[in-house]
C-alpha cells in the first residue's frame, strides 16, 4: 500500500518551515512599523530638516531668522496649532466649508503648515516649503486689508479652498494633486492646486457675480473676453443666459450692404481684419454664396425715410464734423493696421471702422437715414443720434462715402444669389453655425445655442474631452499634451484642430493672441466651483451688484470711449491736447449731480457746456437702462442712497445781500457764462451755466466744490477761492473776502451755495431744446 | 458493501488530528498573515473619487466577490452570465448529495479514492477565481483587456470585430446560422456524454453501474456547462468568436 518515499507524518519535522515563515512574518512586521512611520510620513524628515533650519541660523539674522524668534518664544501658531521643534500633524480646520455631492455639510482639513511651517512669517527666500506666504498673514497691510489674506484669513478659510489640491494628504504629490506638476496629476483626486495665473479662477467660485475681482486681472479679464467675445451667442452658461448678441441685426441686411461684398466678407473678411469682432468661420466660396443668398432672402425691405438734400453734402466740412464730434470715440478711421499686437481696444473695435464703409457701399439715403436716425433701420442700434442737421449729415455722408456708381453686381452672382436652392442651403448653414447667436436674423430667434454647455467644463477630466487626430501618427502639427489646459488652449488658438473626418467643429477661429487665451482659459478654469457653503460666501455687496449691472449697460453704450469713468482716462478724452476741450471727466459724477436730473440728461442730454465742438449723443435708451446708469454713476462713486435730500437752508434777505456781494467779487459769471460768448476769455476756461445748479447738482457736493475744486476734480480750472492756510488743519480757510459774513469762510461758502440755489430768473436759460431733432 | 463493512486494512491510513493536522494549519496560517500583511504595505486600498452621483467611473467595477460574475458578462450575454450560470452553480451545489454517491472519504481526507469529485470541484473553484482575478486586475476602462505593464488610458481604443461562429452563414439567412448554431451546441450537450458513457461501459461497468442514467446525464449536463466557459474563453481570445448560437432577437449563447 505505501508508495516508495512516502514519510509517515508522524515522522516529519515541520521546524524549518516554520522558522522561515515566522522569521519572515517578522521582517514583515519591521517593514510593516517603518513603512507606516517613516515612508508614508515624509512630513517627518521635513519637520526635522526645518527645526535643524532653524537651529543653525543665526537669531536677527535673514533667512529663517524669523522662525528662530518663533523656535525661541515658541509661539504656537494661531489656527494649525502646534509648537515648532514639536513634531506632528498641524491642520487649519475649516467647519462646514462646502457641501457633498449628496447636500450634506462637510468640514474641509487642510494640513498644508503640516510641511509648510513658516508660511506665516518666514522668508521669501530660502527652500521653497519653507518660504512665507507672499502676502504674509498680515491682516492690514500698510493700513489697508490685502484684499488675499487680509480679507480672506487662513485660519477661518484654509489653504485649499483658494488653492485647491488635497488638504488631508501628507505626502508631496498626493497634497499638491500633481505627480509632475502642471502635466500629470494624481489619480482619483479631482481638484489639484491651481498653478500660476489657474489660481485666480478660484476667486471665481464664490465671486461669480462680479465683473471684475480684485486680485485676479487675468480671470477678469478672461470674463470680459468672453462677454465681448459673444461666447455666451454659442455656448450657454449659468449666468450668461440673457447676454444681448454682439453682432448687428441682419434683419435688413439687404438695404445696406452691396452683395457683392457680403460673399467676399462671409468667406474672407473677418480673417483679414482683426479689428472686426466676428470671428473667421471655415467657409469657402459656395458656402459663403448660401449664406449671403439666404441672408439676403431672409432681409426685410427698408425705405429710409430721410430726404435726400437738395445740396450736396461737403467731404471736407464732413472729415471736419467726424473729427469734431467725436465720432472717434467708437470708431476708428483708416486703422487698418489692427494686429493681434494691438491694444484690444483696437483688437475688438466697438464700432466698425469707416473707411472700410465704402466697401460695404450702402445707399446714401440709407446712410443719411442711418447718421440722423439710427433707430429706424434697427430699433436696438448701438449707434447713438448725434441730432445732426440734415446739412451736416449730408456733409457728412459725402464724406464717409464719396459719390461713386453704385458697384453693379454681377448678372451670374445676382442669378445664384436667388436660386432657391442656393437660399436653403444657406439656411441651413446659418442655422448650422449658429449665426443667430450673434445676429438678429429673421426666423432664426431662438437659435443659436448650438455650442456645447459649458458649465462644469473645468472638471472635465482629459478622458472626456476629444483631441481627435492629434494623437495619431499621421497627425503632423505641433505636439498635443493629454491635459485640459493644453486642450483649452490649442482649441481656442485653433478651434477646428480637433476636428477629424467624421467629426467636423463649428466653432469660429477668434484669432486670439496668447494673453488672451490664458484669460480666457483662466476664466475656464473657473467653471466648475465646489459648493462652498453660504456661510462662507462673501456677503452680498449692493454697490458692487448695482456696478456690475451698471457696467454690463456702459459696456453696451461705451461710457469709457469718450468720458473718464473711474481713475483712468476715456479714450477720446485721452486724445485731447487740451482736457477741457474733450469730453469731461465723469469720476466721482454720482456725488456731483442728482439723480433725477442725470436720468433725464441719459434719456434726452442738453448741451451744458455749448462751446464745446465734442457732443453728447442721444442714445436710444430705455428707462430701465438710463436708470441702471444713474445707479452705475452713484455706486461707482460709492453712493449707497441714490437721491440727495439735502438743500441749502432758505436765505433771510440780509444774508442773500452778503450772498450776491460775494458772487460779484469772486466774479463767478466770468467763466460760468449762460452764453457762447467768451467775453475775451479763452473758450477752454469757460464754465457751465450756474442757473442749472439747483437742478443739477447735489449740495453737499456744491460745498465741497466750492471749499476745494482741486480735491474734487484733480486739475480743474475752478480756482481754489478758499484755500488751507495750514495743511494739516482742515479749519484754517482763508477768505479772500474777510469783510463779509465776519469773515467766517465756511459761512461765506453756504453762503454762497444757498445763493446758487436760488439765483433769480433772470439768469436762467430758456429750457435746453429737446434732444431729439424733429 | 458499505462503509462500516469494510476491513480495516482496506481502509485509508490515518493519523491524529493534533498536533498532525493542527501543525500544518498553524503554517497555512502563518503563510497566510504573512502574504496579506506584504499585501497590504505593497498595495494601497483601491479608493477612488469622493462619491459622486452625476459621474460614473470607467471601468465601473462590481465589489471585488462579484468581479467574476461580471466578468462572465464577456463571454455570455447577461440573461446567461447574471441568472443562468448563477442559478445552475446554486442548483449544482445544492444537488452535490443527490449525484455523489461515492461513500468513500467521509470522516477522512482522500484524493485518491475521489479523482473525478475533487479534480471537477478544484476546477471550478480555482476559475471561478481566476474570473475574478481577470475582472480586478487587467480589466481597465471600456472594460478592456490592460496587461499589468499597460497604464489604464481611456482613449487607448481598440477595435476587435468580433465575429459569430457562423457569421458567414448567419449573413446568407439567420434561420441557417441559428440551425447551424444549434445544431453544434446540440452536438456539444450530446455527442461527448454519449462516447464516455461507451467508454466507461467498457473500461468501468463499476462507474456506470453507480450512476443511473439520470444521475449521469444530470452530472455531464452540469459539467459541460461549466466546461462551456473555458470554451467560449478560447474561442473568444484565440478566434475572436462573439457567439456559437444566435436567435435574432431571442437568445444568443
Amino acid at each position: 500500500m505505501r508508495r516508495r518515499g512516502f514519510r509517515p507524518d508522524e515522522e516529519r519535522s515541520y521546524e524549518l518551515p516554520f522558522f522561515l515563515l515566522v522569521l519572515a512574518l517578522a521582517g514583515a512586521v519591521v517593514w510593516a512599523l517603518v513603512d507606516e512611520s517613516l515612508v508614508r510620513r515624509p512630513w517627518k524628515r521635513v519637520q526635522a530638516e526645518y527645526a535643524a533650519l532653524v537651529r543653525r541660523s543665526p537669531p536677527g539674522g535673514r533667512g529663517p531668522a524669523t522662525a528662530t524668534a518663533t523656535a525661541t518664544t515658541p509661539a504656537p501658531a494661531p489656527a494649525a496649532g502646534g509648537v515648532v521643534g514639536e513634531s506632528g500633524i498641524r491642520q487649519l480646520v475649516v467647519p462646514g466649508l462646502e457641501r457633498n455631492e449628496f447636500g450634506h455639510t462637510i468640514d474641509r482639513v487642510d494640513r498644508c503648515p503640516t510641511c509648510h511651517l513658516a508660511i506665516e512669517r518666514g522668508p521669501p527666500d530660502g527652500p521653497e516649503v519653507f518660504r512665507g506666504h507672499p502676502r504674509r498673514w498680515v491682516p492690514f497691510a500698510a493700513g489697508r486689508r490685502d484684499v488675499l489674506l487680509g480679507v480672506h484669513p487662513p485660519a477661518r478659510f484654509g489653504c485649499t479652498s483658494c488653492h485647491q489640491g488635497q488638504g488631508l494628504a501628507t505626502t508631496r504629490a498626493e497634497a499638491h494633486g500633481w505627480e509632475v506638476p502642471g502635466e500629470k496629476p494624481v489619480a482619483f483626486w479631482d481638484r489639484p492646486m491651481l498653478l500660476g495665473g489657474d489660481l485666480e479662477a478660484s476667486c471665481d467660485y464664490c465671486h461669480r457675480s462680479e465683473l471684475a475681482v480684485a486680485g485676479a486681472p487675468l480671470l477678469g479679464r478672461g470674463k470680459q473676453l468672453f462677454r465681448q467675445l459673444g461666447c455666451a451667442g454659442c455656448h450657454q452658461l449659468t449666468g450668461y443666459e440673457s447676454v444681448a448678441p454682439i453682432g448687428p441685426s441682419l434683419l435688413r441686411i439687404a438695404s445696406k450692404v452691396d452683395p457683392g461684398w457680403l460673399v467676399r466678407w462671409l468667406a474672407r473678411g473677418p480673417a483679414e481684419r482683426l479689428s472686426t469682432r466676428m470671428p473667421a468661420f471655415r467657409l469657402d466660396a459656395g458656402q459663403a454664396l448660401q449664406i449671403a443668398a439666404f441672408l439676403l432672402d431672409a432681409s426685410e425691405p427698408f425705405t429710409p425715410r430721410e430726404p435726400v438734400p437738395s445740396r450736396p453734402g461737403d467731404p471736407k466740412r464732413g472729415k471736419e464734423l467726424v473729427a469734431q464730434l467725436g465720432c472717434a470715440g467708437c470708431h476708428r478711421i483708416g486703422d487698418e493696421l489692427a494686429s493681434p499686437a494691438s491694444p484690444p481696444r483696437l483688437r475688438l473695435a466697438y464700432a466698425p471702422e469707416l473707411a472700410a464703409l465704402k466697401a460695404k457701399a450702402p445707399g446714401a439715403a440709407w446712410l443719411l437715414s442711418w447718421l440722423r436716425r439710427p433707430t429706424d433701420y434697427d430699433p436696438d442700434a448701438h449707434m447713438p443720434s448725434l441730432r445732426l442737421t440734415p446739412p451736416e449729415a449730408a456733409d457728412i455722408a459725402a464724406y464717409l462715402l464719396p459719390p461713386a456708381p453704385p458697384p453693379a453686381t454681377p448678372r451670374d452672382l445676382r442669378a445664384s444669389l436667388t436660386e432657391p436652392r442656393t437660399i436653403a442651403a444657406g439656411k441651413r448653414l446659418v442655422a448650422d453655425l449658429g449665426c443667430a447667436g450673434c445676429h438678429e436674423i429673421k426666423g432664426l430667434k431662438t437659435v443659436g445655442r448650438n455650442g456645447p454647455r459649458l458649465d462644469g467644463i473645468a472638471a472635465k477630466d482629459p478622458s472626456e474631452l476629444d483631441f481627435g487626430d492629434t494623437g495619431s501618427a499621421s497627425y503632423t502639427g505641433p505636439p498635443v499634451k493629454r491635459t485640459w489646459r493644453s486642450w483649452i488652449a490649442h482649441k481656442l488658438e485653433t478651434p477646428g484642430l480637433f476636428a477629424t473626418r467624421r467629426i467636423q467643429l463649428r466653432m469660429p477661429s477668434y484669432q486670439l493672441t496668447a494673453d488672451e487665451i490664458e484669460a480666457l482659459t483662466v476664466f475656464l478654469k473657473s467653471l466648475a466651483p465646489p459648493a462652498f457653503s453660504e456661510t462662507y460666501q462673501p456677503r452680498p455687496d449692493e454697490l458692487g451688484a448695482r456696478v456690475n449691472a451698471g457696467e454690463q449697460v456702459e459696456e453696451r453704450v461705451n461710457c469709457r470711449g469718450c468720458h473718464a469713468l473711474d481713475g483712468g482716462a476715456g479714450d477720446l478724452a485721452s486724445r485731447y491736447e487740451d482736457p477741457a476741450m474733450g469730453p469731461p471727466p465723469l469720476a466721482g459724477e454720482g456725488l456731483k449731480v442728482r439723480a433725477e436730473w442725470l436720468f433725464g440728461f441719459m434719456k434726452a442730454p442738453e448741451p451744458l457746456r455749448p462751446w464745446l465742438k465734442v457732443r453728447m449723443p442721444s442714445f436710444a435708451l430705455g428707462d430701465r437702462d438710463a436708470a441702471t446708469l444713474v445707479d452705475y454713476a452713484a455706486a461707482l462713486a460709492g453712493q449707497p442712497v441714490l437721491h440727495d435730500f439735502t438743500w441749502p437752508p432758505p436765505l433771510s434777505s440780509a444774508d442773500r445781500a452778503v450772498a450776491e456781494q460775494l458772487f460779484v467779487k469772486l466774479k463767478c459769471l466770468r467763466c460760468h457764462t449762460a452764453s457762447t460768448a467768451t467775453g475775451g476769455l479763452k473758450i477752454s476756461e469757460l464754465a457751465p451755466d450756474l442757473s442749472r445748479t439747483p437742478a443739477r447738482l447735489r449740495y453737499r457736493w456744491v460745498l465741497a466744490w466750492l471749499r476745494d475744486p482741486q480735491a474734487v476734480q484733480h486739475g480743474t480750472r475752478m480756482p481754489t477761492y478758499f484755500p488751507l492756510m495750514d495743511d494739516d488743519d482742515p479749519k484754517s480757510i482763508y477768505s479772500q473776502v474777510p469783510w463779509l459774513a465776519g469773515g467766517d469762510p465756511q459761512r461765506q461758502i453756504e453762503l454762497l451755495a444757498a445763493y446758487l440755489y436760488g439765483l433769480p430768473p433772470k439768469l436762467q436759460q430758456a429750457p435746453a431744446p429737446p434732444a431729439r431733432t424733429p | 458493501m458499505t462503509e462500516r463493512e469494510r476491513p480495516a486494512e482496506q481502509l485509508p491510513r490515518t493519523v491524529h488530528a493534533w498536533p498532525y493536522l493542527v501543525r500544518l494549519e498553524v503554517l497555512a496560517a502563518v503563510a497566510t498573515l504573512l502574504a496579506v500583511l506584504v499585501w497590504s504595505i505593497v498595495a494601497d486600498a483601491p479608493l477612488q473619487q469622493a462619491a459622486n452621483p452625476g459621474i460614473t467611473p470607467n471601468p465601473a467595477k462590481a465589489p471585488w466577490y462579484f468581479l467574476g460574475l461580471q466578468e462572465l458578462l464577456v463571454y455570455f450575454d447577461p440573461w446567461i452570465a447574471g441568472v443562468a450560470i448563477p442559478a445552475l452553480i446554486l442548483f449544482g451545489l445544492a444537488a452535490i448529495p443527490y449525484l455523489d454517491v461515492n461513500p468513500r472519504g467521509n470522516g477522512y481526507y482522500t484524493l485518491r479514492e475521489r479523482p473525478f469529485a475533487v479534480s471537477v470541484f478544484l476546477f471550478g473553484f480555482s476559475l471561478w477565481f481566476v474570473l475574478i482575478a481577470v475582472g480586478v486586475f487587467l480589466r481597465g476602462p471600456g472594460w478592456g483587456f490592460f496587461p499589468p505593464w499597460v497604464p489604464w488610458d481611456p482613449l487607448r481604443v481598440e477595435s476587435v470585430a468580433n465575429v459569430d461562429l457562423f457569421g458567414a452563414l448567419e449573413r446568407r439567412s439567420a434561420a441557417a446560422g441559428a440551425v447551424a448554431g444549434g445544431l453544434a451546441l446540440g452536438a456539444y450537450f450530446v455527442v461527448p456524454p454519449l462516447v464516455v458513457r461507451a467508454w466507461l461501459r467498457r473500461h468501468r461497468p463499476d462507474a456506470i453501474a453507480r450512476l443511473a442514467g439520470w444521475r449521469y446525464a444530470i452530472v455531464a449536463f452540469l459539467l459541460l456547462c461549466m466546461t462551456l466557459l473555458p470554451v467560449k474563453m478560447v474561442l473568444r481570445w484565440l478566434f475572436h468568436v462573439k457567439y456559437v448560437w444566435v436567435l435574432p432577437g431571442v437568445f444568443n449563447v
